[in-house]
């Protein structure tokens, strides 16, 4: 008996070990998904009077010979660009997203897809798959972040351009709050008109422009900057959702360990008075058999 | 005339200045340009280059890296990819830099894709200079 509450009495001590881990854990995920909300609220006003602009301009002209635009009769390649984190601890995050990236993999009948990993999990997952991987990307720091996704972009665009794939998909999570974050798939390129630009009845009532250099320059010029763009907003959306979601898991984490813990505590207690009255029951019939 | 318009700096990462200016100078892809208020819809590819604000009678100067001005008859609209205030800016860290890319640019492929970056940020230093320097005299 003496050894079970012994037993019992470590594993609270472990337990209270463990619980001290995860709060710190959701304390760093705290502070870091709202530098990371704080971040992506900084990029939309960027974001925003740049979709602007597009809309704009393309509701101006018909014109959309800029090859960013061109969809491809057959899809022969398409490739993947897939956000995930570098570590684990964060609930479903990240098998979230490779869930995703298997099911569109296995609805491409006939066509090669070739992933970017960008985070170590999704990079994991996919050797274990054996998908072709183009790129992987990980531990980059938040300063890198717009680099990064630039030099994402343009090896998208220039991919696109010559040729060598013939679709490029964002996945990742976008962060809805910080307790709901859902995975979403984006058609990078082609580009997609967007709809306020169709209308043809605005296009001819529509004072034009002066262009500097020129109209389709001017588009040329934007184009690669929209596509950094949307790289960049995905990347700050899925930094969010990781922060979120292991701020979620360990908040669960160390009130699982607070039920366990008063629990065992319940039980040590218990295994201590029966403790006491074992030892008195001897005592007693002790005294009595003298 | 005492009118005004409307204009933000923005990057990616922040919005840079909100102000209501009397004009405005920068440098498109044809060289300087400037805008009054009134102007005539105007949209142009920015190049790495000063860019001033005359806001209530004093002149607020920026360097931009690339990107767009939308002029509208109200309001400018400037994304760039960095915008920075002339002030902060350091002559001495910029100059070094420069030096150094400039040698190295010497030894690159003119066809390649490490020719255009350095290119580039040769590019950008040079105006981040010509803006510093415009100030000193």
């Amino acid at each position: 008996m003496a050894s079970d509450l012994k037993v019992i009495r470590k594993r609270i001590a472990s337990v209270k070990n463990t619980r001290q881990i995860t709060r710190a854990m959701k304390l760093v995920a705290g502070a870091k998904l709202r530098r990371a909300t704080e971040a992506a609220m900084a990029a939309r006003p960027y974001n925003e009077k740049l979709n602007e602009l597009l809309a704009d301009l393309l509701s101006r002209t018909e014109d959309r010979s800029n090859p960013l635009f061109k969809k491809r009769a057959t899809v022969r390649r398409i490739r993947i660009v897939a956000f995930t984190a570098d570590r684990g601890l964060c609930g479903s995050y990240n098998a979230n997203v490779a869930k995703f990236v298997d099911t569109m993999v296995a609805e491409q009948d006939g066509c090669e897809v070739e992933i970017v990993a960008v985070g170590k999990k999704i990079a994991d997952h996919a050797r274990r798959k054996q998908y072709a991987i183009k790129e992987r990307l990980t531990e980059i720091s938040p300063r890198d972040v717009e680099i990064h996704a630039r030099e994402l972009a343009m090896a998208a665009v220039r991919d696109f351009e010559r040729g060598a794939v013939d679709e490029v998909h964002l996945v990742y999570q976008r962060f809805k709050s910080a307790i709901s974050q859902v995975v979403v798939r984006d058609l990078l390129l082609p580009l997609v008109v967007p709809e306020s630009a169709t209308d043809a009845q605005a296009v001819s009532t529509l004072v034009d422009f002066i262009y500097e250099p020129s109209q389709s320059q001017v588009i040329d010029a934007l184009l690669p900057q929209v596509v950094a763009n949307r790289v960049m907003t995905a990347f700050l959306e899925a930094t969010a959702s990781e922060h979120a979601a292991r701020m979620t898991a360990m908040d669960n984490a160390t009130r699982n360990a607070s039920d366990l813990i008063d629990q065992l505590t319940l039980e040590a207690n218990k295994a201590r008075q029966a403790a006491i009255t074992k030892e008195l029951v001897e005592i007693v019939s002790g005294a009595e058999a003298l | 005339m005492n009118d005004t318009f409307r204009v933000e700096l923005i990057t990616p990462n922040a919005v840079i200045a909100q102000a209501d200016a009397t004009a405005l100078v920068a440098v498109g892809e044809f060289g300087q340009f400037g805008v009054l208020p009134g102007h005539t819809e105007y949209l142009s590819v920015l190049r790495p280059g000063e860019l001033r604000l005359h806001v209530a009678g004093r002149i607020e100067r920026y360097v931009v890296g690339r990107g767009f001005a939308e002029v509208g008859p109200k309001s400018v609209s400037i994304l760039g990819d960095t915008i920075e205030r002339v002030e902060s800016l350091d002559a001495e860290s910029i100059r070094q830099e420069l030096e150094t890319n400039e040698e190295r640019l010497k030894s690159e492929d003119p066809l390649g894709d490490e020719y255009s970056r350095l290119l580039d940020r040769v590019e950008r230093n040079r105006a981040r200079l010509a803006a510093i320097e415009g100030e000193a005299s």
